[in-house]
């Protein structure tokens, strides 16, 4: 099998775009963040970038490097601090952000897969921790005096319903910490 | 980076050996470490630009204590070991070159031709530039030829 003239010309104007993209300051201030904060690691040298970089940059970035865009939509939600436009954020990207909040990010971003991009969400920023869901439920008086005689132990009400929960599902599932769970500090 | 990583790996289990042999315990067994996925083709040293995240992928035979060191010394490093590396397809045929003999492990990694076809096969639109750039720079006859014995388009790189 070889390469016929003409896809290696294709291939070559191809490559030639990427190239000069990737030598863009635009390229190399993303880049620059990025690798200086262990995000991506590279066999080429990038200086570390000061302050804030643009989403816009970013996904314009992403186009040449698609780990760029995995890693975004958990940068945006983890370290919104690093960027210096937040309030325009596209639509696609605003959706994968609200649905990660909500803990419901199934559809693809810009082709990235969601448990691609998920995958970061407890691994950039405060590492370890994933958004957390509001949930409501009605309590009895009598469990609402455990969760106050919990409290008087220290314990927040949160941390005595995350404790439970932890307890039971050592005792009837047998895990040490519920897939949920695994992100939450007790 | 991959290079310090394994030599403080060595060193640690090393140590951790006299300890356990001090203690009349069983030492860690001889085990190997075999790089895939970008962390392979980093340790290939392309001339063409490569881009990683911070995750190892990797086959290892090594005991739980020793992925525990591994993980640790990677994290140092700001890396994270993929323990789902096991499920990550490679070609049946695929070689592997030695790149680090130490005191109580092996080193590889994956030869970077069955990286790129991995790559190629299972995460088309992530490698895209990388394959294409590598196409450019001179793909070598073996990886044009797994190409064809794996039915894969190059047309869908351009």
């Amino acid at each position: 099998m070889s390469i016929s003239p003409s896809l290696k010309k294709r291939l070559q104007a191809s490559a030639d775009k990427a190239k000069s993209a990737r030598q863009s300051s635009r390229f190399k201030k993303v880049l620059g963040k990025l690798v200086a904060d262990g995000l991506i690691q590279t066999n080429q040298v990038y200086a570390p970038s000061r302050g804030k970089i643009s989403i816009k940059d970013c996904l314009w970035a992403g186009e040449f490097e698609q780990r760029i865009l995995e890693l975004l939509p958990a940068l945006v939600l983890k370290r919104p601090g690093i960027f210096s436009d937040l309030e325009h954020l596209p639509a696609d990207l605003l959706g994968v952000i609200k649905a990660l909040r909500r803990g419901e990010a199934t559809e693809d971003f810009r082709s990235v897969p969601a448990a691609s991009y998920r995958q970061w969400v407890a691994r950039v920023g405060h590492k370890g921790k994933e958004p957390t869901l509001l949930k409501s439920f009605r309590f009895s008086q009598a469990d609402l005096g455990c969760l106050r005689d919990l409290s008087e132990l220290g314990y927040s009400e949160s941390d005595a319903v995350r404790m439970g929960l932890k307890l039971m599902c050592e005792k009837f599932l047998g895990e040490g910490e519920p897939t949920d769970m695994r992100a939450t500090k007790i | 980076m991959i290079d310090k990583v394994f030599q403080s790996l060595d060193r640690d289990i090393a140590r951790l050996n006299q300890t356990l042999r001090k203690d009349g315990v069983a030492e860690i067994p001889r085990f190997f470490i075999k790089l895939l996925g970008q962390t392979a083709v980093i340790a290939a040293k392309l001339d063409i630009p490569v881009f990683a995240t911070a995750d190892v992928d990797a086959y290892a035979n090594f005991t739980w204590l020793a992925k525990e060191r591994f993980c640790a010394i990677l994290a140092e490093e700001g890396l994270h070991y993929d323990e789902l590396s096991n499920e990550i397809w490679m070609p049946r045929e695929t070689t592997y070159s030695s790149i680090y003999s130490g005191l109580t492990f092996d080193g590889y990694r994956a030869d970077l031709e069955y990286v790129l076809i991995s790559k190629a096969l299972k995460a088309k639109a992530k490698n895209r530039v990388l394959i294409r750039d590598y196409l450019v720079a001179g793909a070598s006859p073996l990886f044009l030829n797994l190409c064809k014995i794996y039915g894969i388009d190059l047309e869908e790189f351009v």
